[in-house]
């Protein structure tokens, strides 16, 4: 575990400052948690000129070519039009509270928030790929896509709070827009990072154990057939809680929007039902994957060893699909440290 | 491996639970590759007409509340509501000039042939009612006599939404005086051309913002609506 930390390490103080940085120096020669410690302050002060995820922002020198670190989108979601007509909307109430701080504004700010937290989140993106993937290999209890769907949103959410709020409290003044995206987009690829890493151990751990060698009549003490959904581990919601850890843009700016507009309460209780809208999208996602993987538990219930080595496999696919995810949104990531 | 009573039993076909997993799969595993706009520009287009030269089109980029409020925040430092020349220079370098990066967002078509803008001038940012609102040049140099001329505001990242102002797109002549409608001026049109899509690379677009004019192997296509004058 400790060389896959100092891998990331590695490869986040590489992405960080393509190796002109002073720190790299320190970073050198300092021992292990040093380096962690200076790696993730790193990552909280945005000592990351070199990338861009909002096309229009940049770190101010017109020669520079600020590329995403992640990869593109190739297409928009649905709903776009109402998407953006709903932010709009979320703009008014904000603004109609500000001018005349009334209930009925509130309840107009955490509908429209709500409503556009669903639409924003059905749309592509927010770790839903990922939630599919933990609930596509997993046995769990009925309620664990709905706990985790909200865990992952609340803690997206909760990134951008932090971010916007914690780095404007340190600084003394209102963090701009280009330095909270550039912060996002190397959490965005250090979740990326991390998400492959941990896929990588997994897969080698369970593909190991699926091809080892069952002590004879191991099984026949506890046949799959009577085998119990089990609690999602403490080390998948550890993992869901690291890859969500990127702030939503979206909740970001309207942060930004309330802070100067001296809403900012309002602005938080509307990026929070703004989650309770994502999380909704996120926890059906994680009900499908379910939906698939009790009907296929159900089916072949009868057949242990079939369910048994299907459903081994089908955890293994789902850490494959994990791995591919992350390499396949790295992959500009991949292409810079390659230059 | 299990052994006894569970084995006997081989009254399964193809499970509806697998069935059902790889339909999730193939609805939700493409949809999670992309991703949504995060805010948005209404475009304005003028086109600079002298006699059948199209010598350039001016923007005029409004954008959406959220990051208006941003970025004149962050810039109109004094809070007089304009941008003084030294804001201007600031709001150019941290929040325009990247766009460069990204062919400024613009894809000027003549024939089969599309490019980008090699730059743009008289950049000037400013606020309308708490809008932020991009305004420049794009020089061409585009005889239409000949072919028409076709041009396209698109973001090929999906970061930023684009929509075109209703009655936002006109000609005008050098003076600035707006010239008639057909059949005295120009004719202009806005439509999806599906015939000539945007190739463009995701995996590059950090370092490569080649201009593709046919599809190669990992390009990804679009369709914008493009303005055809003529």
């Amino acid at each position: 575990m400790k060389s896959f930390i100092n891998l990331i390490i590695t490869i986040l103080m590489k992405g960080l400052h393509s190796l002109h940085s002073p720190f790299l120096r320190i970073y050198r020669t300092t021992s292990f948690w040093r380096r962690l410690v200076l790696a993730v302050f790193l990552l909280c002060c945005g000592f990351t000129p070199m990338v861009q995820a909002n096309p229009f922002l940049s770190s101010g020198s017109s020669e520079t070519n600020e590329g995403p670190l992640v990869r593109p989108p190739a297409s928009t979601g649905p709903f776009t039009a109402t998407q953006l007509d709903l932010r709009e909307q979320l703009v008014q109430y904000l603004e109609s509270f500000r001018e005349h701080p009334q209930l009925s504004a509130v309840f107009a700010v955490l509908a429209a928030a709500f409503a556009y937290g669903v639409l924003h989140a059905a749309g592509p993106g927010h770790r839903k790929t990922i939630v599919f993937s933990l609930f596509l290999g997993k046995t769990c209890r009925i309620w664990d896509p709905l706990v985790a769907g909200f865990f992952s949103a609340f803690v997206h959410a909760g990134a951008g709070i932090i971010l916007i709020l914690g780095l404007s409290l340190i600084r003394g003044t209102i963090i701009g827009l280009g330095t909270s995206e550039r912060i996002r987009e190397y959490l965005d690829a250090g979740t990326f990072v991390v998400l492959a890493g941990f896929a990588v151990l997994l897969l080698l751990y369970r593909g190991w154990s699926f091809f080892r060698p069952q002590p004879k009549g191991l099984n026949q003490k506890t046949p799959t057939t009577q085998k119990t959904p089990t609690a999602l581990n403490t080390g998948v919601y550890t993992l869901l809680f690291t890859t969500s850890l990127v702030p939503c843009p979206g909740a970001m700016m309207v942060l930004l929007f309330a802070l100067y507009g001296e809403v900012l309460w309002l602005g938080v209780v509307s990026v929070l039902s703004m989650s309770i809208g994502m999380g909704l999208i996120i926890s059906l996602v994680g009900y499908l994957a379910y939906a698939g993987n009790q009907g296929l538990f159900w089916k072949l219930r009868k057949k242990g060893p079939v369910l048994e080595q299907i459903s081994h496999g089908m955890e293994l696919f789902s850490y494959i699909l994990l791995i591919g995810f992350s390499l396949y949104n790295l992959e500009p990531l991949i292409a810079k440290l390659g230059n | 491996m299990i052994t006894g009573a569970a084995m006997q039993h081989h009254t399964y076909s193809l499970p509806r639970g697998l069935t059902l997993l790889f339909i999730n799969l193939l609805i939700w595993i493409p949809a999670s590759l992309h991703a949504h706009p995060h805010m948005s520009l209404e475009a304005k287009v003028d086109f600079v007409l002298e006699g059948k030269t199209c010598t350039g089109a001016w923007m005029e980029w409004t954008f959406d509340s959220l990051f208006s409020a941003a970025i004149i925040g962050e810039h109109d430092t004094n809070r007089d509501g304009r941008f003084d020349t030294k804001e201007n220079t600031q709001v150019y370098q941290r929040a325009f000039i990247n766009l460069k990066n990204y062919g400024y967002f613009i894809y000027i078509r003549k024939g089969d042939t599309r490019s980008n803008p090699a730059g743009v001038e008289q950049f000037q940012a400013f606020q309308k009612q708490g809008r932020l609102v991009y305004r420049f040049f794009v020089p061409l140099k585009q005889d239409i006599a000949a072919s028409p001329l076709h041009l396209a505001v698109f973001d090929t990242t999906f970061y930023c939404a684009v929509r075109y102002a209703t009655n936002g797109i006109g000609c005008i002549d050098a003076t600035g005086k707006r010239l008639p409608e057909p059949p005295e001026g120009p004719s202009i049109t806005v439509a999806v051309n599906k015939k000539y899509p945007i190739y463009y690379n995701p995996q590059g677009a950090s370092n490569d913002f080649q201009v593709y004019n046919t599809w190669e192997k990992g390009l990804e296509i679009a369709y914008p609506e493009e303005i055809t004058i003529q």
